[in-house]
């Protein structure tokens, strides 16, 4: 086991305390789920195929994406 | 609520186009966090180039619970103030004035591989808390 330390906001300080005493755990138990449920969240995320990755892989114009939005935006908005 | 991170169009567009790196930075953010502009989902169906791609757009909005920011009236009155202050002396168009004020409406923060082309806005709208994508 290792210690892992955590800064949080005033509010979300606030937040655990109160639901530490609603769940009547203490708050190293509401870090360890918190950092169970993300661990979980993220490996769902990578587990999957990302949606849409790569599908505009072979459109030229869109090798810069600043400039293709540059463009589309000089031609849709100049007067 | 948590402060909202805005994928702004040229990161969504990377990602599409394969660029790992773009991805990893979505996947990075935490999904309370993820957000884009209605004005980026509009420039991406305009990238489209079929319905299937159409579909594909919003099911990656919605799956990575990408929250979509609406052009409410607040973020427009933002806008026209924008336009009237910086459009015709800095040639600020009506899609980055939209985009600004709703990041500055949201006090949030953008996420953009564009940080050449926003640079002149951070200065002038007081878009300070812009970061620069880690892989642009």
């Amino acid at each position: 086991m290792k210690e892992l330390r955590a800064t949080v906001s005033d509010e979300e300080f606030a937040e655990l305390e109160h639901l530490a005493q609603v769940l009547g755990v203490p708050l190293a138990e509401l870090r360890r789920r918190s950092v169970a449920a993300y661990l979980t969240q993220v490996k769902a995320e990578r587990a999957v195929e990302p949606i849409g990755f790569g599908m505009w892989a072979d459109r030229p114009e869109m090798q810069d994406a600043a400039k293709w939005v540059a463009d589309l935006r000089e031609r849709a908005w100049t007067r | 609520m948590d402060t909202l991170t805005v994928l702004d169009t040229a990161v969504c567009i990377d990602h599409f186009r394969g660029l790992e790196a773009a991805t990893a930075s979505i996947q990075a953010l935490p999904v309370a966090e993820r957000a884009t502009t209605d004005v980026t989902v509009m420039a991406l169906y305009q990238g489209a180039a079929n319905r299937e791609q159409l579909t594909t757009i919003g099911q990656f909005l919605e799956r990575y619970h990408v929250t979509r920011l609406p052009v409410v009236t607040a973020a427009s009155q933002r806008a026209v103030a924008l336009l009237h202050d910086y459009g015709l002396a800095h040639g600020l168009r009506i899609p980055d004035a939209l985009m600004a004020a709703l990041v500055l409406e949201g006090d949030s923060t953008l996420v953009t591989s564009n940080l050449r082309h926003l640079s002149w806005q951070v200065h002038l709208c007081g878009w300070r808390r812009t970061v620069r994508c880690r892989y642009a």
